[in-house]
């Protein structure tokens, strides 16, 4: 039962990944693709932690906890770079 | 000791009210995301976003941040931006029609609650 | 009964993701696809790591699960407002349906 569960989270997840990434092509502004990719991070860290219950290898949650905080580096430095009226 | 310091209530309720305001938040949260998802399932659009202003009773830093953070983590709220002389807040909300039962709605659970945990 | 639980927060987590993505792609503007990002998203990654919580039952994944949620729990909503006032500033329109919008007015007010 648990082998499904996981199966089809993967499969929940990697699907969700493409309308995230169609908003980053689309996004009219700049701020509409830092927020989807902030998003794709944070799928990304979700199908990290479930490749983790799967393979049982716990140091994939180290892994996750640093795609995080590089996801939100990267939020706040494209924030601080809109706000000083790049990109227009 | 400085006058702030003699009014604030004593440690132990001040903790205890910390515990319950954890247990409000994550009940808002999950409902938050609930209504979330109701409304980007719906195949209509029926909210009516809108920025409000919101006059602060919080002052201090550590004040302001933690109601910034969580109310952009309760239902239909999102925190914007503080005013140059931080009495302020801008909120954008997703059901805006009535902009005085949004303000009031966030002074008297989030803000009281928050408000009473910390001082 | 374990396994019913942690099925239950995975399948959780991954449906409130996909709302996430979904609203990310759906909703009209900037301002209410934040709203889908923040919440549904922080709601989501939590539900996978309490997942894992469960199933691996250890105090060190434990402690750890519990600093990326709190984790999560900081930097969504300060990300959200960063992003969020750099697009006001810079003029990313509201979406048609808005209704009020009492910054724009304080600001025409204070400029007469």
């Amino acid at each position: 039962m648990i082998e499904l569960a996981i199966d089809t989270t993967m499969m929940v997840l990697m699907a969700s990944l493409i309308p995230a990434l169609i908003r980053v092509i689309k996004g009219p502004s700049l701020p509409d693709r830092v927020i989807a990719l902030d998003v794709a991070a944070s799928i990304v860290v979700a199908i990290i932690l479930v490749h983790s219950i799967r393979s049982g290898s716990l140091y994939y949650l180290t892994a996750a906890t640093v795609v995080a905080l590089v996801a939100f580096l990267g939020t706040v430095a494209l924030a601080l770079y809109i706000r000083r009226g790049g990109a227009s | 000791m400085s006058e702030a310091q003699l009014k604030r209530s004593p440690f132990s309720l001040r903790i205890l009210r910390s515990i319950g305001f954890i247990f409000f938040f994550l009940k808002e949260l999950l409902i938050s995301s609930v209504r979330v998802a109701v409304d980007v399932i719906k195949p209509t659009i029926v909210f009516q976003p809108g920025v409000i202003a919101f006059p602060l009773r919080a002052s201090s830093d550590m004040e302001i941040t933690l109601l910034a953070n969580v109310i952009s983590l309760t239902p239909g709220t999102l925190s914007l931006d503080v005013s140059e002389d931080r009495k302020t807040l801008y909120i954008h909300a997703m059901y805006a029609a009535d902009p005085e039962a949004v303000r009031e709605e966030i002074r008297e659970g989030l803000e009281k609650r928050l408000l009473e945990a910390v001082r | 009964m374990r396994e019913v639980l942690i099925c239950f927060f995975l399948l959780f987590g991954a449906a409130m993701t996909l709302v996430a993505a979904i609203g990310c792609l759906r909703l009209p503007d900037l301002y209410t696809r934040m709203h889908a990002a923040t919440k549904s998203g922080t709601v989501g990654i939590m539900g996978i790591v309490i997942a894992m919580m469960i199933h691996v039952g250890d105090a060190s994944v434990g402690f750890r699960g519990i600093l990326v949620i709190l984790f999560f729990l900081l930097t969504a909503p300060v990300a959200a407002h960063m992003i969020g006032r750099a697009a006001y500033r810079s003029g990313v329109p509201l979406c048609g349906k808005t209704c009020v919008d009492e910054w724009r007015k304080q600001e025409l007010d204070s400029e007469e």
